[in-house]
């Protein structure tokens, strides 16, 4: 059931991190709600729940971006595995931890889709991670949030 | 503090199932198709960022009525009074049209149609800064290949479409170039394609492949040739801002053009089926 929930959180993040009101834009710079929901779900579900929300988050986000698809999945997917192996370590459940891992997470899967699609110049995608990595660790408040009602109401088997 | 045991298993079988996805995407994108996986995401991934953009839209009505439900009283009242005029002036104008498209029979010449198309809304931008895509939901059908653009010039064409919704490839992307021409008689013929490089005031066009000692001006108009069967011809697409000769070989030139589409602002589009 977990299975079919992350999915849908997933989905939801997608289509509102695609969609994000113009007038919360911080430097014309969104959070990044799917990876946010990534390191919710690893952090929530352990190792095997952060890959499969890294592959699912990595295709939805690929899939709308038209972005190759393998330095995605390499990024998310190895993202979910590490920080699911947090899960159940000293203050692994507390919103902190995840958005400081959200504020680390997003410098380290830029720097690894960066080997697979190099940005055209390098200011702008300066400009992203330092307004993006902090401004997604806002954001995972409310998605960690979410996540852990979701995996507290169903329970999920490791 | 514990110590738990994780079963890789499962993680090995999803990294498979990953590298299944990627090579599949890979091949389709070698035939310029999009993979099964990324149609299934982004069908389920559409509909919901459809449903709020129109949440978003709706919010800001609403907050737009309850802070300036006066001020909007008297400017529907000015804007009612306003259609009054246009509808006047648009009668007048439909007088001139086929006044005009009489003389150009007479002088030979193609007579251009009224305006056709269907809008279509913009659901997503693409942030990928070497691929300047948006995607658009229109109230039909959208076929690849269909035209788009603003009241103001050409934004793009669908390459890939599902229903009522598809991805736009725009001026902008650095892979995508216009068979294009001076808007003049006997105006040169050249190709527009992405600065690749952002200009003060914007994102610009290069129009290159001119001839030798081609004649470009400043403030020429560039419209798309219909070389190549892509696009239509006469498609407003830029103005020239610039001309720029070769050090090496002055005959050789290039002209930045500034599109007309304002492309940081693209909510509205319309979308014109080839040859229609």
């Amino acid at each position: 059931m977990i299975y079919l929930a992350y999915p849908i959180l997933l989905i939801l993040a997608t289509a509102v991190e695609r969609t994000w009101p113009g007038w919360l834009l911080v430097r014309g710079q969104g959070p990044h709600l799917v990876l946010a929901a990534v390191i919710s779900i690893g952090l929530s579900g352990g190792p095997v729940a952060g890959c499969f929300g890294g592959l699912v988050g990595g295709l939805l986000l690929a899939s709308v971006q038209g972005a190759w698809l393998g330095g995605t999945f390499v990024a998310y997917m190895g993202l979910g595995v590490a920080v699911g192996l947090l899960r159940g370590q000293l203050l692994a459940e507390r919103v902190l931890v995840a958005s400081l891992v959200a504020l680390i997470a997003l410098p380290v899967v830029e720097l690894i889709r960066l080997i697979f699609a190099a940005p055209p110049s390098p200011g702008p995608w300066l400009l992203h991670i330092f307004v993006g990595a902090p401004y997604t660790a806002l954001a995972t408040v409310p998605v960690f949030g979410a996540v852990r009602v979701v995996t507290t109401l169903l329970r999920p088997e490791d | 503090m514990h110590t738990t045991h994780y079963r890789w298993e499962p993680v090995l079988a999803l990294a498979l199932v990953a590298a299944i996805l990627t090579v599949v995407q890979h091949r389709a994108r070698g035939k310029g198709e999009v993979s099964l996986a990324e149609r299934a995401a982004q069908r389920v991934v559409w509909p919901a960022q459809s449903a709020l953009v129109t949440f978003g839209t709706v919010l800001r009505n609403l907050n737009t009525a309850a802070l300036h439900g006066g001020r909007l009283a008297r400017e529907r009242d000015e804007l009612l009074r306003r259609v009054a005029e246009l509808e006047a002036d648009k009668i007048a104008m439909y007088s001139y049209y086929l006044e005009n498209k009489a003389m150009k029979a007479k002088l030979g010449w193609d007579a251009t149609g009224v305006p056709t198309g269907t809008p279509a809304r913009v659901i997503d931008w693409s942030s990928d800064p070497r691929r300047k895509r948006i995607t658009i939901e229109a109230s039909r059908e959208l076929e690849q290949g269909t035209i788009v653009r603003t009241e103001a010039g050409l934004v793009g064409r669908v390459v890939e479409a599902q229903g009522n919704r598809g991805i736009v490839v725009l001026l902008l992307d650095a892979d995508h170039a216009v068979a294009a021409r001076i808007l003049r008689e006997d105006g040169d013929h050249g190709i527009v394609y992405a600065a690749p490089q952002e200009h003060e005031g914007g994102q610009m066009l290069l129009l290159s492949k001119l001839p030798h000692g081609a004649d470009v001006r400043v403030g020429d108009t560039v419209v798309s040739s219909g070389l190549g069967g892509v696009y239509p011809a006469g498609l407003p697409i830029g103005v020239v801002e610039r001309v720029e000769r070769s050090e090496v070989n002055v005959a050789s030139i290039v002209a930045c053009v500034k599109p007309y589409a304002d492309f940081d602002h693209l909510d509205y589009v319309r979308v014109i089926r080839r040859g229609g």
